[in-house]
């Protein structure tokens, strides 16, 4: 039976009020006009410098954390099911209002050293992984699948690339699982050890963007690292964002070069079924993305009133992103399963570690040295 | 509150509201330019 989008809307509302809930119970009501509750996150602040202030736990962490906890103990709720559904548009909304943040003039100037790093690390990450995935015995079109989510942005690029390379479910399954266990310990230790190894907002954006390897993850790492405010966002956020942004624009080469290494490396068997389909990678490029360069221009070209000091416009805008990525990570959060997570042991698991871990330490590394 | 069920892993890539990820895209994009434009018109 086909629903009506009346049906299916009405339908959406009750996780959609979950996610929003969860996110005014972790950010506050003070935007929606009811100074009174702080959130979670000012809770933290105002009574453990430990968690508030070293530590960091803010709402991005939060909202996850309540997500994951609901998911492993009572599980979605059926009613809520449809909504948490939305996360993923709450993401990409929230990426394309993130654009405010950006001026064409400043795109240029992170833009060269982000794409020598990018191209370096994902290409890099891309062949080790299939390289150590061969060693290790594993499918080539596993392996494939693999190297496409450890080298670029995660989800998106797994199934980008699965039908260049004939992924079978389980190659998906297992490679998301595996980048989304390694992307939460990511998540949670990248930004405790910037601010151990002191690093500046500048160099851990550029870090998080290039060593975690889910777009969402890299997102609430910037984030969890240096919140910013309204009048003063998250610098961390918004280098980490151009930089992961950046290996999402290579998404259609990256597509193409693994399908031609895939079709070097598999064995006679998996040859004889390979019939690398790069023709359609064009049609697997994420357009949100679009939406958000689009921004960026208009932005740049002065649509949305002044950029320095911003204007009432940017402020909303910037202000509302904040809230469309605390509904979304919710339902990130509401969709890690701890059953999944166990899935990417063995295999995928060692070898996606072993490169996310080496993209990491080296990003780490380079990041030191060409960022101030 | 009505208990539910964790969902099944095999549930996992479909834990979209679009069956198409272009579609979820092109509605991002049609969302945030509404959001924009009511902002501007507020803002007015």
């Amino acid at each position: 039976m086909t629903d009506s989008y009346a049906s299916k809307l009405w339908k959406v509302i009750p996780g959609l009020l979950l996610m929003f809930f969860i996110a005014a119970l972790s950010m506050g009501t003070k935007d929606l006009g009811l100074p009174q509750w702080i959130g979670l996150e000012g809770v933290l602040k105002a009574n453990s410098d430990f968690l508030g202030k070293v530590l960091k736990i803010n709402y991005v962490i939060l909202v996850i954390v309540i997500g994951m906890v609901i998911r492993n103990t009572i599980g979605i709720p059926s009613w809520a099911l449809d909504g948490v559904k939305t996360s993923r548009l709450f993401i990409k909304m929230g990426v394309i209002l993130l654009g405010t943040l950006y001026s064409l003039a400043e795109l240029a100037t992170l833009g060269a050293t982000s794409v020598v790093l990018i191209l370096a690390f994902v290409f890099g990450t891309i062949i080790f992984t299939m390289w150590f995935g061969k060693k290790m015995n594993m499918p080539t079109s596993s392996a494939a699948c693999l190297a496409a989510g450890v080298g670029v942005c995660g989800v998106s690029a797994i199934v980008a690339v699965a039908p260049a390379v004939r992924g079978k479910g389980e190659d998906i399954a297992y490679s998301i699982a595996t980048i989304l266990s390694f992307g939460l310990v990511c998540m949670f230790t990248f930004p405790f050890l910037g601010h151990l190894m002191g690093l500046s907002s500048e160099q851990f954006g550029a870090w998080a963007g290039t060593g975690i390897l889910n777009s969402g993850q890299v997102l609430a790492a910037a984030l969890a690292f240096d919140p910013g405010t309204v009048d003063n966002p998250s610098i961390s956020l918004k280098v980490g964002e151009v930089f992961n942004l950046t290996r999402v624009i290579f998404l259609p080469l990256v597509v193409m070069v693994i399908a031609l290494l895939y079709t070097r490396m598999c064995n006679e068997s998996e040859n004889q079924e390979a019939a690398a389909t790069t023709g359609s990678f064009m049609s697997k490029f994420p357009l949100f993305v679009l939406g958000f360069l689009a921004t960026v221009t208009l932005t740049s070209f002065g649509a949305f009133g002044s950029i320095d000091p911003a204007s009432a416009e940017l402020k909303m805008f910037r202000l509302l992103y904040g809230w469309f990525f605390a509904i979304g990570l919710t339902g990130l959060g509401l969709q890690i399963s701890f059953a999944e997570m166990k899935k990417a042991g063995g295999k995928p698991l060692i070898v996606g570690s072993a490169a996310g871990l080496l993209k990491a330490v080296g990003s780490l590394i380079v990041v030191l040295l060409l960022i101030d | 509150m009505q208990k539910g069920k964790a969902v099944p892993d095999k549930e996992k890539g479909k834990l979209s509201l679009f069956t198409n990820e272009r579609h979820e895209d092109l509605a991002a994009i049609i969302g945030a330019a509404v959001v924009m434009l009511l902002i501007i018109i507020i803002a007015a």
